[in-house]
């Protein structure tokens, strides 16, 4: 009986703890369970800190830049400028920053450089107006710098600037007479965010007006950029109406070959601001232009004992020639003088270089002095033919510089008988780090008194245009072998390979 | 590990699969290419950044049957049997796809050589933009993994990859729309009383903290010829976490099955 019990006893523990196994087999699955969850939970957490961490520590001095002319690091002359800064800049850029733009790789990496060195002077952010429509508001209250989206803003203090970033690069004509589509070629975005930190921060920022009203060529960008390089601000300026005047903060106003004369009252306006110690730069050259007639323009530039004449300079040295046969089409080279003292000792590609006669019996208070010569060899075609023999051949001026030191302040006028040192069309082709550039940059410098000696060079941008042409059979032939050769080459192998393996 | 490694590359030569794969690779490129190649103007860098959004379908192809086709068959008892660990059989896997990648890298790297054949130019961007995309492989590829593991059909496996990396292509999007679903219902609910401009805070902080998770956005620096040593360590580490995530579901079905 005993012995019953003790084994009903063994039988009663067995069902009794068998349950209890089963818990502590679902018991270690749920703990493995909770641990997967757990450790996945906690090495995602884990993950994304480290990440952020990194990101916020490191991203900057784990950055380099492997571009050939390390288009994404600022040169010695930004950093310069950024040690000198003693005020805050605040750069904002009016876009979306995660939309794909095509001038973003020029300018977000170029930015975080700056702010990288800008030792906590400068900062970027970047709003869209679209999202934050408030930004525009907070940035122009009163809607006088009407900023837009795309563009960057340099705010510092009170003074406040827009950069448009399309016009921060030089393009390939070829490229778009051909295809119709932009190419950038030459960088020059550190060039025009250098310089517009400069102007923001200037106590004494200068401001150049470009006049408008004459059918001028309407876009000056690059000649902008140069200026902006140098801390030059541009604006429009239209001398029409009773109210016309030159703003009281013109530093510097240009006339770019205007398509028909000035006014009479715009000719007074500019003499009185010559009058004042003005500064005037007169760029006309003997093209599309050569009918007009400028007699009030004349008045202001004989004032300075020089005359815009109706006539073309024919270079008559073949070594000055840029293309053989094309005599209008010649190199410049600087006086003596001033090739010691700008510091530029070369020759300048120019063409349709209007002549411009200097007087000999002009007032003892005006100096007239040429900063760039055609060749001794060259003569003059007038558009009337009954006046040719006026002048001989001889060394023409193809830039001319005056100055009337007659007032109590020395007005000062630049002339350029050749568009080629100012216009879209000719940077376009041959960037902002051609001779001309330098040439016209140091000439600003000098006009407007502001050092040029060290300056942000444009950078290119590489070119993945083949060197050599392509013939269409070259073409069609590399396109068989990458688009049907190697895919059906691999597609074979992969059927012989399958079909012999299939019933192993 | 080096054993799965060579059964796991191997057998993508065995069936159509690698092959297959490697044919779909050739026509993108060959195509993106010979376009280019038309034009005069060749940058095998853009080429890169093209091919980049085709991971939305290689991928899937080269993952969907890691461990998918291992379930169905059975064979996957072997791997827990195996004198090696999960986690090897983890890495020796993802090794393998990676491997598969790289080589179909080849279509790419014969057009470098037709490039400097023809006198076009390859710079550091080219190689950075490579870099980048194995980078992003690395990521996908585990993602790829991880779907498998989770599932025995190899399909469903290869949807649920072209479903995660599709959401990671579309992020930036889904950013804005999330930022300003977020704007809205703060202004309609009036919720927390903010105001105005706070509201537009509050749904771009929402984005920029998405778009930080973009590996794409991340790694587009490349193609400009910035090297970036973070956007690496994210792909990688995120890609570590995918596999960490694979070996612990393979060990939770390990403990389940038994």
């Amino acid at each position: 009986m005993a012995k019953k019990s003790a084994k009903d006893n063994i039988i009663r523990e067995r069902v009794v703890k068998a349950p209890k196994v089963k818990v502590s087999s679902d018991a270690r699955f749920a703990v493995l369970k909770k641990v997967s969850v757990v450790s996945v939970v906690l090495i995602l957490a884990i993950c994304l800190v480290f990440n952020l961490l990194i990101y916020l520590i490191l991203d900057k001095p784990l950055t380099f830049d492997t571009t050939s002319v390390k288009s994404n690091t600022i040169s010695e002359y930004s950093k310069n400028l950024l040690k000198s800064l003693d005020k805050k800049v605040d750069i904002i850029g009016l876009v979306d920053e995660n939309d794909s733009i095509e001038w973003k790789e020029y300018f977000m990496p170029l930015l975080e450089d700056y702010v990288a060195k800008g030792d906590g002077k400068v900062s970027v952010r970047y709003v869209d107006p679209d999202t934050n429509p408030f930004i525009l508001s907070e940035l122009d209250p009163d809607n006088v710098y009407k900023f837009e989206k795309g563009q960057f803003v340099f705010v510092c203090e009170d003074m406040k600037v827009a950069l448009n970033p399309y016009s921060c690069f030089s393009y390939d004509q070829s490229v778009y007479a051909i295809y119709g589509v932009q190419l950038p070629v030459v960088n020059n975005v550190e060039m025009n965010i250098t310089g517009l930190i400069s102007y923001v921060t200037s106590n004494n920022p200068l401001h150049a007006y470009f006049l408008q009203g004459h059918n001028e060529s309407e876009s000056h960008v690059y000649l902008d950029t140069i200026m902006q390089s140098i801390g030059i601000v541009t604006s429009d300026l239209k001398l029409s109406g009773d109210s016309a005047k030159i703003p009281d903060d013109c530093e510097l106003l240009l006339i770019l070959q205007p398509m028909f004369d000035i006014s009479v009252m715009e000719r007074e306006l500019i003499q009185t601001y010559l009058d004042n110690g003005g500064k005037l730069v007169i760029v006309n050259d003997f093209g599309d232009n050569q009918q007009v007639d400028y007699s009030n323009l004349n008045m202001i530039t004989e004032r300075m004992g020089v005359t815009l004449e109706q006539g073309i300079l024919h270079e008559g040295d073949s070594s000055y020639l840029v293309n053989s046969g094309d005599p209008y089409t010649s190199i410049a080279v600087p006086s003596s003088e001033y090739a010691e003292y700008i510091r530029i000792p070369d020759r300048f590609s120019v063409e349709k270089i209007r002549y411009m006669s200097v007087f000999t019996d002009k007032s003892s208070d005006v100096y007239v002095s040429p900063l760039l010569n055609t060749s001794s060899l060259t003569s003059v075609d007038f558009l009337q033919k009954e006046i040719a023999g006026t002048a001989t051949t001889g060394m023409y001026p193809v830039v001319l510089q005056c100055v009337d030191t007659s007032k109590a302040k020395n007005s000062c006028m630049i002339i350029f008988g050749t568009q080629d040192f100012t216009s879209d069309a000719y940077y376009g082709v041959k960037s902002l780090n051609d001779n001309n550039a330098k040439f016209v940059r140091a000439c600003l410098g000098d006009i407007c008194q502001i050092d040029v000696s060290v300056s942000v060079p444009a950078k290119t941008i590489p070119s993945f245009s083949l060197t050599r042409p392509i013939s269409s059979s070259s073409v069609t032939f590399w396109s068989i072998v990458v688009m049907a050769v190697i895919p059906i080459g691999t597609l074979a192998a992969g059927i012989y390979t399958y079909r012999k393996r299939r019933h192993l | 590990m080096f054993a799965v490694f060579k059964r796991e590359f191997l057998s993508y030569f065995r069936t159509p699969v690698g092959w297959v794969a490697i044919c779909l690779m050739s026509v993108i490129s060959g195509y993106y290419f010979s376009n280019m190649l038309a034009s005069s103007y060749v940058n095998i860098a853009m080429e890169i950044a093209y091919l980049r959004t085709f991971f939305v379908i290689l991928i899937p192809i080269i993952t969907m049957r890691l461990f998918a086709e291992e379930k169905k068959n059975g064979t996957i008892v072997l791997l827990y049997t195996m004198p090696f660990s999960i986690k090897e059989a983890v890495i020796g896997k993802f090794l393998a796809a990676m491997a598969l990648q790289a080589i179909m890298l080849i279509s790419v790297f014969s057009h470098i050589i037709i490039t400097v054949v023809c006198s076009g130019i390859i710079n550091s961007a080219t190689w950075g933009a490579i870099f980048g995309y194995l980078a992003l492989a690395a990521l996908f590829i585990s993602i790829g993994m991880l779907t498998s593991a989770m599932t025995e059909n190899q399909i469903m496996s290869a949807v649920v990859c072209f479903v995660v990396i599709l959401f990671i292509i579309m992020l930036s999007q889904i950013a804005d729309s999330v930022s300003s679903i977020i704007q809205a219902i703060l202004k309609v609910t009036g919720l927390y009383g903010l105001k105005e401009s706070s509201i537009y805070s509050a749904g771009n902080a929402v984005r920029n903290a998405l778009n930080w998770l973009d590996p794409y956005e991340k790694t587009a620096c490349y193609t400009s010829g910035v090297f970036k040593i973070v956007p690496i360590v994210f792909c990688l580490s995120f890609a570590a976490v995918f596999m960490y995530i694979t070996y612990r579901v393979l060990e939770k079905k390990r403990w389940s099955q038994s």
